[in-house]
């Protein structure tokens, strides 16, 4: 029988063709009997597609700008008209710390000075890592998409930035921070995260711009 | 460095995986220009076999049966036949199969005779939001569920690896996340349409 709560993961394993016997004829029946569900399924189905086709072009700007960084430009094309710090704007896929890295280690050492957003990923010490349990400050329940805790790094030494945050993914602070004297909230009716310094509360953007923090308006 | 612990790092995409990888765009070169690939069309093949490389890696029961390069330059070698039976280079199967055949140093170790999207199920999707619309949807959606979207669905990154990547209490709570996640999504489409 198929419940609310389980519906997605069944429609996914109906799509992947990995749905055992029963539960795959009463979901063939669902769609053959009711437009609702049929319409449910060929959205999921489209949403899996959007996110594949995604990232694959996030990914293969990526790898073009690796290629060159590593073999030189060979040919013009249209992933190549945008500088790199636009392309890094333009892909924060999950999981992006790789390339990053790659990038930084690969094209740092060609084209070194043409951007700054690769100079502080791979300049700066992380000094501290953890994660920091999320908590709930006011009224209401924390959705469940909301996990227990986030990871968090903490950057000290970085020259431009000392009171700033880059909230994508993780977290990550710049400044004299330490993992035991920050804590990490979520506004429910706000649905925003906070983070609480010294008993001053930062809204914390979701953003992978550097950005500084601003304490709460009341 | 064994094969084996290659495509460890590969799976987490360590940096050091992938640098092996572009070491091996000379040999993978040698091979398509020998298959009469043109030269303004070997770096995209590369770089798409490179994707499907990383894309293949991330599949648990992935297994190198050969080295990388070998593996690497005969994915390109499989989508150099694809770009010929597209541009009308062979004139038919056997041709074609001439081609490949000149090619007799590198193993076809990488056949994938279906590779590409299943067809949508529903040819009928006059009635859902455009591809453009989703994209912005989840755009939307911001962390986690932006993250946790693309982590299942692109990454096909296992429930246990999320709860630990994420911060969820268990693996059961990944799952509710990711139901509300794709449910909100839906939602967001939905009010779009109407």
């Amino acid at each position: 029988m198929i419940n609310e709560e389980d519906k997605t993961d069944i429609i996914d394993q109906y799509l992947a063709g990995t749905l055992d016997g029963e539960l795959q004829l009463e979901v063939e029946d669902r769609i053959n009997t009711d437009a609702e569900f049929r319409r449910e399924v060929a959205l999921q189905q489209k949403i899996i597609r959007t996110v594949r086709n995604r990232e694959r072009e996030s990914i293969r700007n990526e790898l073009a700008e690796l290629f060159t960084a590593e073999y030189g430009k060979q040919k013009k094309s249209e992933t190549e008209e945008a500088t790199i710090e636009d392309e890094a704007k333009v892909i924060p896929f999950y999981r992006r710390q790789w390339f990053s890295a790659i990038a930084a280690s690969v094209a740092f050492a060609l084209i070194a000075g043409l951007t700054i957003w690769y100079t502080t990923e791979t300049d700066d010490t992380v000094l501290y890592a953890g994660k920091i349990e999320v908590q709930k400050p006011r009224s209401g329940d924390i959705p469940p998409s909301v996990p227990d805790s986030l990871q968090v790094q903490i950057i000290t030494d970085n020259d431009q930035y000392n009171f700033h945050y880059q909230f994508e993914g993780q977290l990550i602070l710049y400044g004299d921070f330490r993992l035991d004297s920050v804590k990490l909230l979520y506004d429910s009716k706000k649905q925003q995260y906070l983070l609480e310094v010294e008993r001053v509360y930062y809204p914390l953007e979701e953003t992978e711009e550097i950005t500084e923090l601003s304490a709460e308006v009341q | 460095m064994t094969e084996q612990e290659l495509i460890e790092l590969l799976k987490k995409g360590d940096p050091r995986a992938f640098r092996e990888a572009l070491k091996c765009y000379p040999r993978c070169r040698g091979v398509l220009l020998k298959m009469g690939i043109p030269e303004e069309v070997i770096e995209d093949i590369f770089q798409e076999s490179l994707m499907v490389l990383y894309e293949k890696s991330q599949e648990e029961d992935f297994e190198l049966t050969s080295n990388l390069c070998t593996y690497l330059c005969a994915i390109c070698k499989y989508k150099g036949l694809a770009w010929l039976r597209k541009n009308g280079k062979g004139q038919n199967r056997e041709d074609i199969e001439n081609i490949a055949d000149a090619n007799e140093d590198e193993e076809f170790v990488y056949n994938e005779e279906t590779e590409g999207e299943a067809p949508m199920l529903f040819e009928e999707d006059s009635g859902l939001p455009s591809e453009e619309e989703i994209r912005e949807a989840i755009d939307s959606l911001g962390f986690p569920c932006k993250d946790l979207i693309l982590a299942v669905y692109y990454h096909k990154t296992r429930m246990d690896e999320l709860k630990e990547e994420f911060g969820y209490k268990n693996v059961n709570s990944v799952k509710v996340a990711k139901h509300k996640c794709m449910e909100r999504l839906k939602k967001l489409l939905n009010s779009k349409e109407s």
